[in-house]
C-alpha cells in the first residue's frame, strides 16, 4: 500500500526530531523541511495529506509560508496544522486561520493529541482519495460507454447504409433487368400466341396463357422492386413517385385514395424524398393493416415556415396501432421525422380513423451539402 | 390500307436489347408497319433519325435510368413536328401521361399491355389520335380499356 505524504516544517532540528519521534509509524512517510522556502519546494516533488508548520521561522514565517502553500492550485487543498510556542492570543490565532490554517497546536503538545489529529487529517485525506479514484474510474468508464455508444451508432448506421445500398441495387435489377425482361417475354409470348393460332393449333392456348402470367409477374416484380426502393424518387422526382405509389396502394388493397400534394413544395434532395416516400408508404400499409381502412386522404403542404405531411384514413383508430407487438414500423417513421429535424405525431381522426401528421421546418429541405 | 403503299416506318428507342427485338417482333407481325431503325440513349436516337425518315417512334421514358425518354420526346418534337411519339414504359400510366403529353408525345402505352395494345396505339395515333388512358382522353379510353 501507498505511504501517506506528511511535510514536517521547523527551523529547529530538536522539534524536527520531537515530530519524526511522535509520527515515526510504517503508515506515514515524514518529509522534514527546515525553512518556508524547503517546504514549498517539497510540494513539487510530493502530494501531502497534512502539513505541520512551525509560525516561528527566521526568513519567510509559517504564515508567509501558508500564504504561498494556499496561492497555488494542488497545494491549496492541504490541510496545515501550525505548531507554535508564542502568543495564544487571539489575534494571533486569526492570523493563522486567515491563511488558511485548520488546526493550531502549541508547544508543548501532547503527542497523543497531535498523533489524534494528524491521523485525522490522514484519514480525510485518504476517503479523498478514494472519491478522486473512484470519480476517476466513473469518467473512465463513462468515456468508455461514449466510445462504445458512439462506435455502435456508427455501426448502426454503416448497416443502415449498407441495407439500403442492397436494397437499392435489388430494387434497380428487379425493375430494370428482370420486369423488362418479363416484359419482353409477354410481347413475345403474344407474337407466339398469334402464330400458333394463324397454323390453328392448340398450343396458341399455352402462348396465351403464359401472356397473361407474365403480365400478372410483372405488376409483381414492380410492386416487390418498389418494395425494396422506390426507383420512381431517383428517376422522375418525388411527385410521380408517391403518385404511383399512392395509385398502386389504392389498386392493390382496393382503396379510395386522395390526395393533395402543394406544387410549389420542391423536394430536390433524394435522401429526404426516400424519407418522405417511407413514412407515407409505412402510414398508408398501417391504416390498411391495423386500421382496416378503405379510404385514405395524403397532403403535403405549407404550414408558416412548416412542411407539413398528413396521412388520413377512415380507419379503425389509432388503437389499433400497438407498439408493443409490431412496432418497428412505427420506431422507424419515427427516426426517419428526427432525421428531418421534424416531429411526428398519430392521433385519433375528427370523427373516424386516425390521422399522422408530420412536421419539419422548409429550411430542411435545403440540406447542407 | 392497299398492299402498294410504303409501310409506316418505325424507330425503336429503348436502352434494353430484349425490348427492342420483342417490339420488333410485335411490328413484324402488321404489314403496314416496318422497324426502321433503332436507338438505345438521345445520343444513337437523334443519329438514327438523322439517317432514316421515320414516320412514327416508340420511345421508353426512362433511358440511361434517367428522364432522358422525355426529353428526347421534347427534342424530337422541337425537331420533327410531324413525327408521332408514342411513349413507352412500365411505369403507370395515370402518373407519367400527362407528362408525356406535356412534353409533346402522342401517346402512352405500358409495356405489359404492348402484347395487346401496341398495334392498337400505333393505328389510332397513325389516324390522327392521342393514345391516352381515361384521365385525360375519355373518347380513346373506351376503346383500349373497355371497363
Amino acid at each position: 500500500m501507498e505511504k501517506i505524504n506528511l511535510l514536517l516544517v521547523d527551523d529547529n532540528p530538536s522539534g524536527l526530531l520531537t515530530l519524526e519521534a511522535v509520527l515515526a509509524c510504517p503508515e506515514y512517510n515524514l518529509v522534514t523541511a527546515s525553512s518556508g522556502e524547503e517546504a514549498i519546494s517539497h510540494l513539487l516533488d510530493y502530494s501531502f495529506a497534512v502539513i505541520l508548520l512551525d509560525v516561528q521561522m527566521p526568513g519567510m514565517n509559517g504564515f508567509e509560508t501558508a500564504r504561498i502553500i494556499k496561492q497555488h492550485s494542488p497545494s491549496r487543498d492541504i490541510p496545515i496544522i501550525f505548531i507554535t510556542a508564542i502568543s495564544k492570543e487571539a489575534q494571533h490565532l486569526t492570523e493563522g486561520y486567515k491563511t488558511g490554517a485548520v488546526d493550531y497546536l502549541f508547544k508543548p503538545f501532547d503527542p497523543h493529541i497531535l498523533k489524534c489529529k494528524v491521523a485525522v487529517f490522514t484519514e480525510m485525506h485518504k476517503k479523498n482519495q478514494e472519491i478522486r479514484e473512484q470519480s476517476r474510474r466513473l469518467r473512465d468508464a463513462n468515456l468508455a460507454l461514449e466510445i462504445e455508444v458512439a462506435e455502435r451508432k456508427r455501426a448502426q448506421q454503416e448497416v443502415i447504409a449498407i441495407t439500403s445500398a442492397e436494397r437499392q441495387r435489388i430494387g434497380q435489377d428487379l425493375h430494370d433487368s428482370i420486369a423488362q425482361q418479363m416484359a419482353a417475354i409477354c410481347m413475345m409470348s403474344k407474337v407466339l400466341w398469334k402464330n400458333l393460332s394463324e397454323k390453328d393449333l392448340p398450343e396458341a392456348k399455352n402462348a396465351n396463357n403464359i401472356h397473361e402470367l407474365s403480365k400478372k409477374a410483372i405488376e409483381e416484380t414492380k410492386n416487390l422492386a418498389r418494395g425494396f426502393y422506390p426507383i420512381e424518387l431517383e428517376r422522375h422526382g418525388f411527385l410521380p413517385a408517391i403518385e404511383e405509389l399512392i395509385l398502386n396502394m389504392a389498386k392493390m388493397f382496393n382503396l379510395e385514395c386522395h390526395y393533395d400534394f402543394d406544387p410549389d413544395i420542391q423536394i430536390g434532395d433524394l435522401e429526404i424524398a426516400t424519407h418522405l416516400y417511407r413514412i407515407i408508404q409505412e402510414a398508408m400499409y398501417n391504416s390498411v393493416k391495423y386500421g382496416k381502412a378503405k379510404q385514405i386522404t395524403i397532403a403535403l403542404q405549407r404550414d408558416a415556415k412548416e412542411i407539413m405531411v398528413t396521412v388520413q384514413n377512415d380507419g379503425l383508430g389509432i388503437l389499433n396501432y400497438d407498439p408493443s407487438s409490431d412496432g418497428m414500423g412505427l420506431r422507424i417513421m419515427h427516426y426517419r421525422a428526427k432525421v428531418l429535424g421534424g416531429q411526428l405525431e398519430i392521433k385519433p381522426g375528427a370523427s373516424d380513423g386516425s390521422v399522422l401528421t408530420l412536421r419539419f421546418r422548409e429550411s430542411a429541405l435545403c440540406p447542407k451539402p | 390500307m392497299s398492299p402498294q403503299a410504303k409501310p409506316v416506318q418505325i424507330l425503336i428507342v429503348d436502352d434494353n436489347t430484349i425490348i427492342r427485338e420483342a417490339f420488333a417482333q410485335l411490328i413484324a407481325q402488321e404489314s403496314h408497319l416496318k422497324v426502321c431503325g433503332q436507338g438505345w440513349d438521345i445520343p444513337s436516337a437523334l443519329k438514327a433519325f438523322e439517317a432514316v425518315k421515320a414516320d412514327m417512334a416508340l420511345i421508353d421514358i426512362s433511358l440511361d435510368s434517367k428522364e432522358s425518354g422525355l426529353e428526347l420526346i421534347r427534342l424530337l418534337r422541337k425537331k420533327y413536328p410531324q413525327l408521332l411519339l408514342l411513349a413507352v414504359s412500365l411505369h403507370d400510366a395515370e402518373v407519367y401521361e400527362e407528362r408525356v403529353m406535356q412534353a409533346g408525345g402522342n401517346g402512352y402505352l405500358m409495356k405489359q399491355e404492348a402484347g395487346d395494345c401496341l398495334i392498337l396505339a400505333l393505328d389510332q395515333i397513325r389516324n390522327g389520335r392521342n393514345y391516352f388512358s381515361s384521365s385525360i382522353s375519355p373518347t380513346s379510353a373506351a376503346e383500349i380499356h373497355p371497363a
